[in-house]
């Protein structure tokens, strides 16, 4: 009978399973606990109660005031929402694909077959150790309009001196610029994925007669597309949630130009005490952040190659 | 259990180290039981002579009072900034005293940050609202109750370079404080005197940028006789024909230099807005980039200490019709919510903010004193601040609103649009309006 028993399965949450699943799939579940304990902590209360918190008005402290959808309402007819958002957008767009770019050209650069390529890797990762707090401050000083190394390097290009910081059809592109100094990391994957693709593919590529940039192209760009994703996907959150340099180097300015979501979030809730006003762009900020990585995620079949055969 | 059986526990040597380490650690707590702890706060950004001002006072309150210790830990944080304060109030890791830019104390009261500071005030049986300067009083007042005590203020004016000036052919005795504000449109002819540029046209020394260091909203509204707030209908007036003239002096002052031109010099010089980037040493006056800059007195510790050859002088800020004006901030010392020993902070709160503490402050750090029976004592600072100390009687103050913060961004957004030409500064203010009102009427329900 114990053995009958054992072997009758067990609906669990839609799924039919056997009692040694079930046991196994609780064990499992044991196992990631402390996890599944902080997502549901960290991430999903958190979520929700934000939520909830948008619904107010709220400084803080004190008793909360339901209000209903008003935040929302606020925040469609505020100008400077919008060109926040729009600043975020233009941000996102054009620093997620640039990060791609340069990571593969730094995985490439790390992946040379060259005796001394550790020296070359540390100093590539290298400015990506530093604090974004740091290399905000740094830029200021690096993007000075008159005595800036940047105009200065650019000068030998006859490029006119250029006022990154202070010219609004600049500074956007200033800081996008600078994010590109923490490409490590994710040039530290790509490269992973790099070393992971099999030597012989370039072999037989190369008895073929292709030349290097057909490789690049037809081999290891279509491979290391799983990483590519991850990193789009990643990228994009971040990139909408573009805080730091803005706030140490522009504060928003010149004219609202970097002006970014998540800075007029900060200021609202602990510059003017509106946390229910803040709440709810954190919530506008997180269903497009979801609404663009689940299109991401979905287009990737057309793109993503997972089984290397 | 007894202490002898834990310590004959199986593994002896880790075991016994460990309670000897948390007989020491109670011992510790032990000797400073019976003692309150307090935690004094300030921001990132507070000048360092004023640190040293506070450090002193602390260390003498110590001493006399044995069962209170107070101590200073410096925390992000600038003038509208609190987030670090805010947070860990929620968090109940707060500080007992904070140093809080006293503009500010209205719109954090409204918040429900600041612990009302009546029942403490009612104990002591004094009336301290005569004691100190009215419009500093003021400012810590919010729905009739009290939320700080007063601490330092500061006027403003136009510091010139006589060398600079001298060189162009320029009259000194234009800018003899005597004969009162010189006037915005000769201030205009002398300053673009100076101006220089490069072969570029990029210019390399400018005679005055009015929105430079303290030329904010404030300081041009007030010298053409604007008003930035009604109190009898708790309005707040951008648009008051006053302020959009100051504004209308920097449209245009920025119209001639060349708006972009403009903006590449002071982003050269000053990096404007990163302010406190900048060293207090390469501040453009005292390397002569520009010849008149509007400051206040903070500035003359650190000429002192920097270029201590500048040949210089201070004059009232350029005004139409001979109006002298200037403005004050300070700062306040407030206790936040959830502090935990908040009767012996109103004590140290009294200490610094009483005769004493205010006098030894303003020997060390040059703010003047918020005390009433202090304002004539010319005697605490050196004799150039007295300039800045005949100020304070025509110095206005920034209105005490609940929309403070937000008011002051507000104006500087307006600025910033005026300064570039983008906007007329009447569009440009009545955007602050239609932005800033329904939030003040918001706190009126």
């Amino acid at each position: 009978m114990l053995a009958a028993e054992a072997c009758r399965p067990t609906a669990f949450l839609m799924l039919t399973l056997s009692r040694r699943d079930l046991r196994s799939l609780i064990a499992g579940l044991l196992f990631v606990s402390p996890w599944l304990f902080g997502f549901a902590v960290f991430l999903v209360y958190p979520l929700l109660a934000n939520f909830q918190m948008g619904m107010t008005d709220y400084s803080g402290f004190g008793d909360a005031t339901w209000i209903g959808l008003k935040n929302y309402q606020e925040l469609l007819a505020d100008p400077l929402f919008w060109e926040s958002l729009y600043n975020t957008l233009f941000y996102t767009v054009f620093a997620v694909p640039l990060g791609v770019a340069v990571a593969i050209l730094i995985a490439i650069a790390m992946n040379q077959k060259v005796r001394e390529i550790p020296i070359y890797r540390a100093l590539i990762y290298l400015p990506s150790i530093a604090p974004t707090f740091a290399l905000s401050m740094m830029m200021i000083w690096l993007m000075n309009p008159r005595y800036g190394l940047v105009n200065y390097f650019l000068s030998f290009f006859g490029v006119p001196s250029i006022n990154w910081l202070g010219d609004p059809r600049w500074s956007k592109i200033a800081i996008i610029l600078l994010a590109q100094l923490g490409a490590g990391p994710i040039g530290l994957i790509f490269l992973a994925a790099m070393r992971a693709i099999p030597t012989t593919v370039y072999d037989a590529a190369s008895l073929d007669g292709a030349s290097s940039w057909k490789k690049f192209w037809h081999i290891t760009l279509p491979l290391i597309t799983p990483a590519i994703l991850y990193d789009i996907i990643i990228g994009i959150g971040l990139g909408l949630q573009i805080f730091v340099p803005a706030y140490i180097m522009t504060q928003g300015g010149p004219l609202n130009s970097t002006s970014f979501i998540a800075l007029y979030i900060y200021n609202s809730a602990f510059k003017y005490s509106r946390f229910g006003f803040a709440a709810a762009m954190s919530g506008i900020l997180f269903l497009i952040n979801a609404l663009l990585a689940i299109t991401i995620f979905r287009s990737s079949r057309l793109w993503v190659n997972y089984h290397v055969e | 259990m007894a202490l002898s059986a834990l310590l004959a526990f199986p593994h002896p040597p880790i075991m016994k180290r460990t309670l000897l380490l948390l007989v020491c650690c109670c011992l510790n707590n032990a000797a400073v039981f019976g003692q309150s702890q307090i935690k004094f706060w300030y921001g990132s950004s507070t000048d360092p002579r004023e640190e040293k001002g506070y450090q002193e006072l602390v260390n003498e309150f110590n001493q006399q009072n044995p069962k209170v210790q107070v101590r200073i830990e410096k925390v992000p944080g600038s003038e509208t900034d609190a987030a670090k304060m805010m947070t860990a109030v929620r968090s109940g890791a707060g500080p007992d005293v904070y140093l809080l830019d006293r503009f500010t104390v209205a719109q954090r009261a409204a918040s429900g940050l600041l612990k009302d500071l009546g029942p403490y005030l009612k104990k002591e049986g004094k009336d301290l609202s005569h004691e100190y300067l009215d419009f500093a009083w003021k400012e810590v007042v919010y729905a009739d109750k009290v939320f700080g005590l007063p601490i330092g203020t500061d006027t403003r004016a136009l510091f010139y370079n006589k060398k600079i000036l001298r060189e162009a052919g320029i009259d000194l005795a234009e800018f003899d404080p005597t004969k009162g504000p010189i006037s915005p449109e000769r201030l205009k002819e002398i300053a673009f005197k100076l101006n220089k540029a490069d072969a570029s046209g990029a210019y390399t020394q400018l005679g005055f940028v009015p929105w430079l260091e303290q030329g904010w909203g404030y300081s041009w509204g007030y010298a053409f006789g604007g008003k930035f707030y009604d109190p009898a209908q708790n309005k707040v007036t951008p648009t008051n024909p006053g302020v959009v003239a100051g504004y209308q002096f920097l449209y245009d002052w920025a119209k001639d230099l060349g708006p972009e031109k403009a903006r590449t010099f002071v982003d050269t010089y000053w990096q404007w807005p990163s302010v406190g980037t900048l060293p207090e040493e390469q501040d453009p006056f005292l390397t002569g980039k520009v010849a008149m800059v509007l400051t206040g007195q903070w500035e003359l510790p650190r000429i002192k200490k920097h270029a201590p050859d500048l040949d210089y002088s201070v004059t009232y800020i350029p005004a139409p019709n001979g109006l002298k004006s200037s403005w004050s901030g300070g700062w306040s010392l407030v206790i936040p919510q959830g502090a935990k020993n908040p009767d012996a902070a109103y004590q140290f709160i009294r200490f610094v903010t009483d005769a004493h503490g205010q006098e030894e402050l303003a020997k060390v750090s040059g703010m003047f004193p918020t005390l009433k029976s202090l304002a004539g004592r010319k005697d605490l600072f050196p004799p150039d601040y007295e300039f800045f100390l005949s100020l304070l009687p025509v110095a206005q103050s920034r209105p005490p609103l609940p929309v403070g913060a937000l008011y002051w961004d507000k104006l500087k957004e307006a600025q910033e649009a005026v300064i570039t030409n983008s906007k007329k500064p009447e569009e440009a203010l009545q955007s602050v309006l239609t932005e800033v009102q329904p939030q003040l009427d918001h706190f009126k329900k």
